[in-house]
């Protein structure tokens, strides 16, 4: 019985592998039978988008989407007509004081207030009303947009 | 101001003792409201120039609301309670200033009925909100009642309902309870001293430019029944002036009957009973009306079958504000308040409150919180 070395048993079948690579990079796929559904394409917010630019570490950036992660689900569990918009800024403030006192978070994003405020602003108005189940949902979701503008 | 009308078997105000017995002083014939018939013409005169309607059932029809109230359960009050759930009944009157409590109380019902609604003010178009009141400001019955009583123009105590509308509607409306100092005068708490600051001779001044601040728009006399239920269903409290003395018991729904004696009392009325199957238990519908006593009365403060009115989304927070009974799922009566069968306050002087020149709604300047994120 005769053997042919190791590192040449592969080699001449090199030729049918660089065809099926020919062959497969001209193939046409065929469309599929359904159709493929992309996600629709939402609109993002100017001012959640400037948020998401502004340039923060991601280690730093993470933490912060934690806190309105955080802001967002107690905002869900929150009774409509509880509190007003006032209120829940006078709340994010104190969370704000609270999270990131005497840590690594303080004074790491410059305008960071002011980006947050914007989108706040974007979705909830300036009106200091109180929140009814409308209006809570739409401060879920501003929170929710600043979780996802920060995660990273 | 014309003639006073003192009803059969009253007699004025008398100097009081310190915490002297306010109902044992109603029960005895002190005459806490009184007739002024002049006063009652000219609130019904001015309100024809004004909205071109002297009576409810007038407005009613106009604006195609009559009948908005028939068999129904019309519970206004609890537009006040959701946001002061502390304001009533409010401290006991240490006089018989119940003229101007009423009509506080009144007017502080159809301001937040107006503000509950969200609609904006008919003059002003401005949406307008709950003003800011301390805790116990809140709990001394958010507006000062003596504001308007300080207008009455005479020294001793006791004045009509009419009178008291013709001043809310033009010279002393809403006055929120809260310190004012460049008046030199804090209304944060209701108290003798407070009531009789002014009396023979109305404020002038800078008290007087504040007491135009918040007038009433408009007031219209509620002549029957029908009107009475009809005006509640729409937001519009009542305030009455009358003679009925009530039980102090409650029953099982927080009704109560007529008492022996009489009342030359002021009340305001907060909701309106007109349903199928409240008229079938007490041959009537049920007027709910609030006293100025404190705690005076007692027995259950359920209304009947109402747990199915509590919106879902809101029962945990009408119980936390004591709105709803946790027991029983019911909706209560305010504390110092009771259901009284219609015919029982059939002659009642009672006029609805119309809106408040309220407080605009407050703006954000924005959202920043002063971030240590920077």
């Amino acid at each position: 019985m005769t053997t042919q070395p190791v590192n040449q048993s592969w080699t001449k079948y090199l030729p049918w592998l660089l065809l099926a690579g020919v062959l497969y990079l001209n193939h046409k796929p065929v469309a599929p039978a359904t159709p493929v559904v992309t996600p629709s394409a939402t609109v993002e917010k100017d001012s959640v988008k400037k948020l998401r630019e502004l340039p923060i570490t991601p280690e730093v950036s993470n933490k912060l989407a934690n806190l309105h992660g955080a802001l967002a689900d107690i905002l869900s569990r929150t009774q409509p007509g509880e509190i007003t918009s006032g209120q829940l800024k006078a709340w994010m403030g104190k969370a704000d004081s609270l999270y990131v006192r005497g840590t690594e978070l303080q004074g790491s994003v410059p305008g960071f207030d002011a980006a947050r405020s914007a989108v706040f602003e974007d979705y909830l108005g300036l009106e200091d009303e109180p929140l009814d189940a409308p209006k809570l949902q739409v401060a879920v979701e501003a929170a929710k947009a600043v979780e996802s503008a920060l995660r990273k | 101001m014309g003639p006073k009308i003192l009803p059969k078997g009253c007699q004025f105000w008398p100097e009081l003792q310190p915490n002297a017995d306010i109902a044992a002083l109603y029960n005895a014939g002190f005459a806490g409201a009184y007739g002024e018939p002049e006063e009652r013409e000219a609130l019904i005169a001015e309100n024809i120039a004004i909205t071109g309607f002297g009576s409810i059932e007038e407005a009613a029809t106009a604006n195609n609301w009559a009948g908005s109230g028939a068999n129904e359960l019309s519970m206004p009050f609890i537009c006040v309670l959701e946001r002061y759930p502390k304001a009533w009944p409010g401290p006991a009157q240490p006089v018989g200033d119940c003229v101007g409590r009423s009509t506080a109380n009144a007017g502080l019902l159809s301001m937040c009925c107006e503000v509950a609604a969200g609609k904006p003010d008919e003059v002003s178009g401005r949406i307008e909100t709950y003003p800011d009141v301390n805790a116990v400001g809140e709990r001394n019955g958010v507006v000062s009642a003596e504001a308007i009583y300080w207008w009455r123009r005479h020294g001793g105590h006791g004045w009509s309902c009419g009178a008291a509308c013709r001043v809310m509607q033009r010279e002393s409306g809403l006055w929120v309870r809260q310190n004012y100092p460049e008046l030199g005068f804090d209304l944060t708490q209701y108290t003798k001293a407070s009531i009789e600051r002014y009396g023979r001779t109305p404020p002038t001044g800078k008290v007087a430019e504040q007491g135009v601040k918040n007038l009433v728009r408009a007031f219209a006399e509620a002549r029957s029944r029908e009107a009475k239920r009809d005006a509640l269903a729409n937001g519009y409290a009542l305030n009455t002036c009358g003679m009925e003395a009530l039980s102090n018991r409650r029953d099982q729904w927080g009704v109560s009957s007529r008492a022996a004696g009489q009342w030359a009392h002021a009340m305001a009325v907060i909701a309106f009973d007109d349903r199928t199957e409240i008229k079938r238990m007490y041959g009537d519908s049920l007027e709910l009306y609030l006293n100025s006593w404190n705690i005076w009365n007692s027995g259950s403060r359920d209304i009947f079958d109402s747990a199915k009115y509590v919106p879902a989304n809101k029962k945990q927070l009408w119980i936390s504000l004591g709105i709803v009974n946790a027991a029983t799922g019911n909706i209560m009566i305010p504390e110092g308040s009771c259901w009284i069968r219609s015919r029982d306050v059939a002659n009642r002087d009672v006029f609805a409150v119309s809106s408040v020149n309220g407080w605009p709604r407050k703006r954000l300047p924005n959202w920043t919180v002063g971030s240590l994120i920077g």
